[in-house]
C-alpha cells in the first residue's frame, strides 16, 4: 500500500504545474499532517526513524492521503522554481551589469533595466541587490559614453557635422582630496569654471583622512581618471606613475598655458621634473613661500609694559624676556601663577626645535657650509657645525624654566589651539593671515583679548629673518594621466583658473553664494557658504589666503605682514628630494631614534654633550648613505 | 560565634564597599566621556573654551545641531547609511540562515566542503587591490552594494548559527516531520521562531558592523553622493589632525578657522551618528537574556 501511494506520489510530482501549488498549500495547511512520506521517501532512507514514524502513521492518513500528498509535490516543485527564477534573475543582473561595463551603453542599459523588472517579482533581497548591479551596470555604462566620445552616443545622429562635435562639452574625471567636506561655494566655483571652459568635470572626491589609500588602489588597478591629485611629489605612488607611464609628461601642454606659467615659481617646476628628463610631470598647487613667525597676546605686552613693533624681528634676548614675562609676571592679572609663554605641539610624539627659532639660529635645512665632509650639509646631521646644538641648548633652557607650554609633549594641533584660546598661552604660531580670525575666536572668552605678529625672532639687533626651510612652492600637485583624451584641454582648464577672468572666484567664492557686496560695495562672506580654495593658485597673491571676514580697515595691515614674511623666505638646497634610502626600514628606524634624542635633549633626559654619538649611530645605520644620496641630488639638481 | 559572624559581616561590607567604589569608578569612566562629549556639543565655543571637562552643560545652545542638520553631505550619507545598513542586516540574516541551517543537518551530503569553504574565508582574504578588481568587475563601484555585499555571509556569524541550530533538540525538527513539515515549512515555522537570541545576535553583528563600517567606501566609492555617514564622520573628526599632517608644517595650508570643524561641531555630528546604533541595544537585550535561558533548560 505504501509502495503505492510513493509512487502515485512521485508520479504526481513529474506531472504538476506550479499553478496548483496554492490549492495543494491550501490542503496541506488543512489537514496540516501533509508530507510524511514524502519527507520519507524524498531523504531517501536518510533518516531511519523519522521512515519508522512514516509508516506507523500512515494507515491513519492512508485516505486523505493520495489526495494531499499528490497536491503537495506540487507545492515543493513551486517552492523550487521559484528558487530557480530568483536566483537566474541575480544571475541575469550581474551579467548585464558586466555585460554594460564591457557592451555598448544603450543596451547594456537596457538589459539591466529589464533584468531589474523581471526581479522585482522575486524576493525583496534579491530585487534590491540585483536594482545596485543594475545601477553600477547603467553608471558605468554612461562612463562608458563618455569615454568612448561622440560615437556611442546614440542621441546625436551620423549626420551632424563636426560643428556639434566641437560645441559638445569636454567631459572628464578629476580624482581629488581637495573638498573634505564639498560645500556650496565649492560647488557653485566649479559649476563656473564648467560653464565658462564648456567642459563637465566629473569630480571623484575621496574622503582626505584615507586619501593615501584610496589613490594607492587606484593607481594600483590601472584603472585612472584623467586628472589627479597627488599630495606630495616624492612618494613611491606617484613616482612609479611616471615611471609606468601612466602620468603623462606635461611640457608641452604647459607651453600653451601661460598663465601656468606666469604665476608658479620655477622651483616647483624643477622639483617636479621628477625624473630628470626635463619634462614636467604635474602643475604644482602653489603655496606662497614663507617664513611665519608668532602671534602674541598684545593685551598682555600692554598690561606687562613691554614694548614690541610689529612687522619688526625681536633679538633672542627680548624674546626670551617676553617669555619669562608672561611665565612669571601673571600677565593676565588674575593673581595665579597659570600662564606660559610659548604654545607649542606634537604631531608625531616627538618634540624639535619650533620652526621659527630654527630660523634664529641659522637651521635652514640643506645649504652650502664650510669646512663640512660634505659640499651640501643639514646642520642637524653636523658633528662640525654647532648651529644645531645651540638651538637645542636653548630649548632645553626654555623647558626647565617652564616659559614653553610644559604639556607640549602630549599636546595635539586641536588641544595646542584651545590652550592659546583659554589663556593658557601667550604666543603660538601661525600663518598671520588667519590672526583676527584667531582674535575673534579670543573675543568670545576674553572681550579684552587683542592680538599682535611677531615677524620673527633674530640672534642680534639688525639681523633679518631668513628662513623658510622645504618650502618648493608645491603644496600637491595636479597631473594629467595616460587616460586623458585630450591633455591640452585639461591644462587649458588649470591655465583658465589662474586667469585675470577667473582668478577673483577662486579667490573669494561666486557672488551671492559666498559672498554678496554690502552698502559700501565691499564684499561680505555669507556664512558657511565659503570655498575652500584648494585648487590652482597664483604664487604671487597671498591675500588669496585672508578671510572675507576680516574687517576692510585690517586687510592692509595683514598684507604688509603677509609681504615681510615672505620676503623673510629661504628656499633650502634639498628642493624636496628624497634620497632612496629614506624609504629604508633599517635608516627609518634610525631615523626615529635620532628624533626620540632630540626630544630627550630638549626635556633634559639626554646630556647635550651625547648628540655626536646619537649622530654617529645614525651615520653607520644609514645615515651616511642618506647624506651621500642627498648632496649627489643637490649636485644634480644645482 | 557571633563575634565571628559579625566581623565576618564587617568583611562582607569592606568588599562589598570596595566592590562598589571600583564598579561606579568603573561605569563613570565610562559615562563621564559620553557626557561629557553630550554636554559640549549642547555648548557654544566660549563655554566650550571656558570649561571643556564639564559634565552637564551650563547654558544650553543648540547651534552646532543646528549646522549638522543643515549640512547636505552629512544628511545624504545618513540616508546612504541607513539603506546600507537595513539592506546588510536583511541579506546577512537571510544568506546566514540558508547557509547555516543546511550545515546542522544531519543528512546533508558534502558538508565538511562546505564548511572548509566558508572557514577558509576567516583565514584569508584577498586582499585590497583584488577585491578592487574584482568589484570593478562585476561593475559594482561606486554601488551601495559594494559596500554590505562583501560582508553578507561572514564565517563567524555562521559558525555561531550553525552551533545555535545544531544544540536545538532534534526531537521538535523529528516531530515536525512525523507531522509532515518540509524542510523550509519546518526552518520558518519551527527553528527561526525558535532561534530568535541567535537572530537578534546576528542581526547586532551586522547592524553595528554596517552601520560603523567606512573603508568599503574608501576603496570602491568615487562619489560623495554614496559616501556613508560614518565617512563623513572620520573626515569630521579627523579634519585637524589630517589637516596637521597634510599641510607639512606650511601653517598657511593649515587653514584652521575654516577648514577644521569648531569642538562642539565634532561632538554634536558623533552624537548624531552614535545615537540611532546605541539605541538597538536595549530592543535586543530581551533576546540575549532568553538566549542564555534556552541553554540552561535543555537536556
Amino acid at each position: 500500500m505504501k509502495k503505492e501511494l510513493k509512487k502515485e506520489h512521485l508520479a504526481g510530482a513529474g506531472g504538476a504545474g506550479s499553478a496548483q501549488a496554492p490549492a495543494g498549500r491550501a490542503t496541506a495547511r488543512a489537514t496540516g499532517m501533509a508530507g510524511t512520506v514524502e519527507r520519507a521517501s524524498a531523504s531517501a532512507g536518510a533518516c531511519a526513524g523519522a521512515d519508522a514514524g512514516a509508516r506507523a502513521r500512515a494507515p491513519r492518513e492512508r485516505a486523505p492521503g493520495a489526495r494531499t500528498l499528490g497536491a503537495r509535490t506540487p507545492r515543493s516543485q513551486a517552492l523550487r522554481a521559484l528558487a530557480a527564477i530568483v536566483c537566474a534573475a541575480m544571475l541575469a543582473a550581474a551579467l548585464s551589469a558586466c555585460g554594460a561595463s564591457g557592451g555598448t551603453a544603450p543596451q547594456g542599459g537596457a538589459t539591466a533595466a529589464t533584468t531589474q523588472a523581471a526581479v522585482a517579482d522575486a524576493t525583496q533581497a534579491a530585487t534590491e541587490s540585483a536594482q545596485d548591479e543594475a545601477g553600477a551596470g547603467q553608471a558605468e555604462a554612461s562612463a562608458d559614453a563618455a569615454a568612448s566620445g561622440a560615437a556611442t552616443e546614440p542621441a546625436a545622429p551620423a549626420a551632424e557635422t563636426a560643428e556639434a562635435a566641437a560645441e559638445e562639452p569636454y567631459k572628464f574625471t578629476f580624482f581629488n582630496n581637495i573638498f573634505g567636506s564639498f560645500s556650496d561655494g565649492d560647488q557653485a566655483v566649479f559649476d563656473k569654471l564648467m560653464a565658462e571652459t564648456n567642459t563637465v568635470i566629473e569630480l571623484q572626491n575621496m574622503p582626505s583622512s584615507s586619501y593615501e589609500e584610496s589613490l594607492t588602489v587606484m593607481m594600483a588597478s590601472g584603472d585612472y581618471p584623467e586628472l589627479v591629485m597627488f599630495p606630495d611629489y616624492t612618494k613611491p605612488v606617484f613616482l612609479d606613475g611616471v615611471e609606468y607611464k601612466a602620468v603623462l609628461p606635461l611640457n608641452d601642454y604647459i607651453a600653451n598655458a601661460p598663465n601656468v606659467q606666469k604665476y608658479t615659481y620655477p622651483i616647483s617646476f624643477k622639483v617636479l621634473s621628477v625624473m630628470g628628463d626635463g619634462q614636467i610631470y604635474g602643475i604644482p598647487r602653489t603655496s606662497i613661500a614663507r617664513a611665519d613667525g608668532y602671534m602674541i597676546r598684545q593685551d598682555w605686552l600692554d598690561r606687562l609694559g613691554i614694548g614690541m613693533t610689529e612687522g619688526e624681528p625681536v633679538t633672542l634676548a627680548a624674546f626670551t624676556d617676553i617669555l619669562r614675562a608672561f611665565s612669571q609676571s601673571d600677565p593676565d592679572g588674575n593673581g595665579a601663577n597659570d600662564t606660559f609663554g610659548l604654545g607649542l605641539y606634537t604631531a608625531d610624539g616627538n618634540l624639535e626645535i619650533p620652526t621659527a627659532l630654527s630660523y634664529t639660529f641659522g637651521l635652514n635645512g640643506w645649504q652650502e657650509y664650510p669646512g663640512e665632509d660634505y659640499k651640501y650639509m643639514d646642520p642637524k646631521y653636523s658633528r662640525q657645525n654647532d648651529s644645531f646644538k645651540n638651538a637645542l641648548e636653548y630649548m632645553n633652557a626654555l623647558w626647565n624654566d617652564k616659559l614653553v607650554d610644559p604639556d607640549w609633549p602630549t599636546l595635539n594641533l586641536d588641544a595646542h589651539k584651545q590652550r592659546f584660546e583659554q589663556g593658557i598661552t601667550g604666543m603660538r604660531a601661525e600663518f598671520v593671515g588667519y590672526m583676527l580670525e584667531h582674535e575673534q575666536n579670543l573675543q568670545n572668552v576674553n572681550p579684552d583679548a587683542r592680538l599682535s605678529y611677531m615677524v620673527g625672532i633674530v640672534q642680534n639687533e639688525g639681523d633679518k629673518v631668513a628662513g623658510g626651510t622645504y618650502s618648493t612652492g608645491v603644496w600637491g600637485h595636479f597631473s594629467v594621466m595616460s587616460s586623458a583624451k585630450n591633455p591640452q584641454k585639461i591644462v587649458d582648464v588649470l591655465d583658465y583658473m589662474l586667469s585675470d577672468n577667473f582668478w577673483e572666484v577662486v579667490k573669494f567664492g561666486v557672488e551671492g553664494v559666498s559672498w554678496e557686496f554690502d552698502a559700501e560695495g565691499t564684499r561680505v562672506a555669507i556664512p558657511n557658504t565659503g570655498s575652500g580654495g584648494r585648487f590652482m593658485r597664483r604664487n604671487e597673491d597671498a591675500s588669496f589666503f585672508i578671510s572675507l571676514n576680516t574687517p576692510g580697515s585690517e586687510r592692509p595691515r595683514l598684507e604688509k605682514l603677509i609681504d615681510i614674511c615672505i620676503g623673510q623666505a629661504v628656499f633650502s638646497k634639498d628642493e624636496g628630494f628624497r634620497p632612496a634610502i629614506a624609504s629604508d626600514p633599517a635608516f627609518l628606524d634610525a631615523d626615529k631614534e635620532l628624533k626620540t634624542s632630540v626630544s630627550k635633549i630638549i626635556v633634559g633626559d639626554l646630556p647635550i654633550g651625547d648628540y655626536n654619538a646619537v649622530l654617529d649611530k645614525w651615520y653607520d645605520a644609514g645615515g651616511r648613505t642618506y647624506v651621500e644620496q642627498m648632496n649627489e641630488g643637490i649636485a644634480a639638481a644645482e | 560565634m557571633a563575634m565571628a559572624g559579625k566581623s565576618r559581616g564587617k568583611g562582607d561590607a569592606a568588599v562589598a564597599a570596595v566592590t562598589y567604589a571600583a564598579v561606579t569608578g568603573f561605569v563613570l569612566s565610562i559615562l563621564y566621556p559620553l557626557f561629557n562629549i553630550a554636554s559640549l556639543s549642547l555648548s557654544s565655543y566660549a563655554t566650550y573654551i571656558k570649561n571643556p571637562m564639564m559634565f552637564f552643560p551650563t547654558e544650553l545652545d543648540f547651534s552646532a545641531y543646528g549646522i549638522v542638520f543643515g549640512s547636505k553631505l552629512l544628511l545624504s550619507s545618513y540616508k546612504n547609511t541607513v539603506i546600507i545598513t537595513a539592506l546588510g542586516t536583511g541579506l546577512t540574516l537571510f544568506m546566514t540562515v540558508i547557509y547555516a541551517y543546511p550545515l546542522s543537518r544531519p543528512q546533508v551530503r558534502f558538508k565538511p566542503f562546505f564548511s572548509t569553504a566558508i572557514v577558509i574565508t576567516m583565514l584569508f582574504s584577498g586582499g585590497i587591490i583584488p577585491s578592487f578588481l574584482l568589484m570593478r568587475g562585476l561593475g559594482l563601484l561606486n554601488t551601495y552594494a559594494a559596500q554590505y555585499l562583501p560582508t553578507v555571509l561572514g564565517a563567524y556569524n555562521c559558525i555561531l548559527m550553525v552551533n545555535f541550530f545544531k544544540a536545538m533538540p532534534e526531537e521538535l525538527i523529528e516531530a515536525a516531520m512525523m507531522d509532515g513539515a518540509s524542510e523550509p515549512y519546518i526552518l520558518t515555522r519551527i527553528v527561526l521562531p525558535l532561534s530568535r537570541p541567535i537572530l537578534a545576535t546576528i542581526v547586532l553583528f551586522a547592524a553595528v558592523g554596517l552601520w560603523n563600517q567606512y573603508f568599503s567606501a574608501v576603496i570602491y566609492v568615487r562619489d560623495q553622493a554614496k559616501w556613508p555617514v560614518q565617512l563623513v564622520l572620520r573626515e569630521i573628526l579627523l579634519a585637524s589632525s589630517t589637516e596637521a599632517l597634510r599641510s607639512g608644517g606650511n601653517l598657511a595650508e593649515l587653514n584652521a578657522a575654516r577648514r577644521i570643524p569648531m569642538e562642539q561641531l565634532r561632538y554634536a555630528a558623533l552624537i548624531v551618528v552614535m545615537l540611532p546604533i546605541t539605541c538597538i541595544y536595549p530592543f535586543l537585550q530581551k533576546y540575549f537574556a532568553s538566549g542564555v535561558m534556552l541553554g540552561a533548560v535543555k537536556g
